[in-house]
């Protein structure tokens, strides 16, 4: 007589210490199997877009810093000063445009770096966490000495950035890329070759290309699937069509996959940072944008690639001194929904591996 | 992994491969940790010796006090009220135009986010950021400065005490 066997359901979060915020997972397991993940969202929502149309354009680049996702600041603010260049038809000095380019590419790489460390502590390799914070530090120092603040900067101005660069930053920059390319070949030699890495993260977690463009998932996870499509390539913004770099794009769609891709991503951030540091032009800083600033009336739709992936603003002014409203399209939110797809099929134990894996940041989930 | 990516075929040998692999792995990953150990230490035992936090830190808010005037430089334009995105700054003034005089600067640090929009627009640089990142206190009311604290938090030195550790 066969054994009569009943599915099991498994909340896992919101206080789980694996699931990278509070994100709730609803597990649906057959013994060890994964039937089915639904993630439960919404623990983090702080209404971002609603709190937007309360604030100057001005007062918004200090709201998405920390509204949206906390780990890349940045790439937020880039997304959101670009949209309101693009409304207001507002010119950005060459040096400007440079010196935005190496700061999203600094931030992409100390992104990836709390990713690489917090995957290690998922799948039990505790000495890259701590490593990745120490290179992480030397880009926090680096951000701390041109904008004064470590995770949020509010550093980009509509129309340029706030300061200058301060005097010998960019050779502590240069020195930072050297260190940090000697450093990375450690990650290799502590994951890479890792056996217990490799069999927890080899052909785990499928994500077969057509889900994956099916499922809008974009950044990493989607290239570690096979899509070759990057936003600083396909929609150039800043000086990102006059730089040259690589899209690390891998077919296999696993987690190892997506590994691969975000370490190779911060070798080209390197090699962009180095670019953008031999062209660096003199000059201005900032065109003249008034504080109270008005856009025209009319709607614009802004793209980047953040770290995690495709980030956009649907930005709608009817005039007046702040936002009619503001639509944020954010990738981890896309790339969360294609965890479902991913997990089917995996062991239990596969569930943080493969959550892990695709780098989501709660409050960039939730805004 | 699933029982059909292993190879069926010579499952021995893949086996043994497999072992020789992750030991070489194991020996290449376990000998950059103990290089690492060799190295100098990168951490400090923070509250016995500090970091110098750069010129441009985003600490906490003053209003110092100019030695000429004895007194600080706030022209009570209400610029730093207005762009404040989170409201927590309030101003308040007697008189008219030059006789004005400044009877309330009150900063809710609680509710500031150190974004540093007051410090930018500040027409005479009266309200300025001091490298001071140690605003903790146990009572939430500690955190309301007014225009005593503001004008006492005055960078006279660098706050960090203990043993100062020079930033590399």
């Amino acid at each position: 007589m066969a054994l009569r066997t009943e599915e099991l359901m498994l909340n896992m979060g919101p206080q789980h210490p694996s699931t990278h915020g509070v994100l709730r997972m609803v597990v649906t397991l057959d013994g060890e199997n994964v039937v089915d993940v639904q993630p439960d969202i919404g623990y983090l929502h702080s209404s971002v877009e609603k709190m937007m149309e309360n604030r100057t354009y001005l007062q918004n680049i200090a709201l998405v810093d920390r509204g949206m996702d906390y780990l890349s600041a940045m790439a937020n603010e880039e997304v959101w000063v670009l949209a309101c260049e693009r409304l207001g038809k507002i010119e950005v000095p060459e040096r400007a445009r440079y010196i935005r380019t190496i700061m999203l590419e600094l931030q992409r790489i100390s992104s990836h770096l709390i990713w690489l460390g917090t995957f290690g502590i998922d799948l039990g390799a505790f000495t890259a966490f701590l490593w990745a914070m120490r290179e992480r530090e030397r880009i926090m120092d680096l951000f701390e000495s041109a904008t004064g603040g470590r995770l949020h900067h509010v550093y980009f101005r509509i129309g340029g950035v706030f300061e200058d660069l301060p005097e010998g930053w960019t050779d502590r920059c240069e020195e930072f890329c050297d260190y940090f390319l000697d450093r990375l070949p450690e990650y290799d030699e502590l994951l890479t070759g890792n056996p217990i890495f490799l069999a927890r993260t080899q052909g785990v977690g499928v994500l077969p290309l057509d889900t994956a463009i099916a499922m809008g998932a974009s950044g990493p996870v989607a290239r570690a699937s096979g899509l070759a499509y990057d936003v600083r390539k396909a929609h150039p913004y800043e000086v990102y069509e006059r730089v040259e770099f690589d899209i690390p794009v891998r077919s296999e769609g696993d987690c190892y996959a997506r590994y691969l891709v975000r370490l190779e991503e911060m070798r080209q951030s390197v090699r962009i940072i180095r670019q953008c540091l031999e062209r660096l032009p003199a000059g201005e800083i900032r065109s003249k944008v008034a504080v109270t600033l008005r856009l025209p009336k009319g709607e614009v739709y802004a793209r980047t690639e953040s770290p995690r992936g495709d980030l956009g603003i649907y930005l709608v002014s009817d005039g007046a001194d702040r936002p009619y409203r503001v639509k944020i399209r954010a990738p981890a939110f896309s790339n969360l929904y294609a965890l479902t797809e991913m997990m089917r099929g995996w062991k239990v134990a596969d569930v943080i591996a493969i959550l892990g894996s695709i780098d989501i940041v709660l409050s960039d989930v939730d805004r | 992994m699933s029982a059909e990516m292993m190879p069926h075929s010579d499952g021995r040998r893949s086996r043994m491969v497999r072992i020789v692999a992750g030991l070489v792995g194991l020996v290449v990953g376990l000998k950059s940790t103990l290089r690492a150990m060799f190295e100098p230490k990168v951490t400090v035992s923070y509250p016995l010796q500090k970091l110098n936090v750069s010129p441009r830190w985003h600490g906490l808010l003053a209003l110092p006090i100019d030695p000429e005037t004895d007194n600080d430089k706030c022209i009570i334009c209400f610029q730093c009220e207005r762009v404040c995105p989170d409201r927590c700054i309030h101003i308040e003034a007697t008189g008219k135009a030059k006789d004005r005089l400044l009877t309330r600067f009150d900063i809710e640090m609680d509710k500031c986010c150190y974004c540093g929009l007051c410090v930018e627009v500040c027409p005479t640089e009266a309200i300025v950021f001091v490298p001071h990142y140690e605003a903790s206190t146990y009572n939430r009311a500690n955190l309301l400065y007014d225009l005593d604290d503001l004008h006492r938090a005055t960078p006279k030195e660098p706050i960090a005490t203990g043993i100062v550790k020079v930033r590399r």
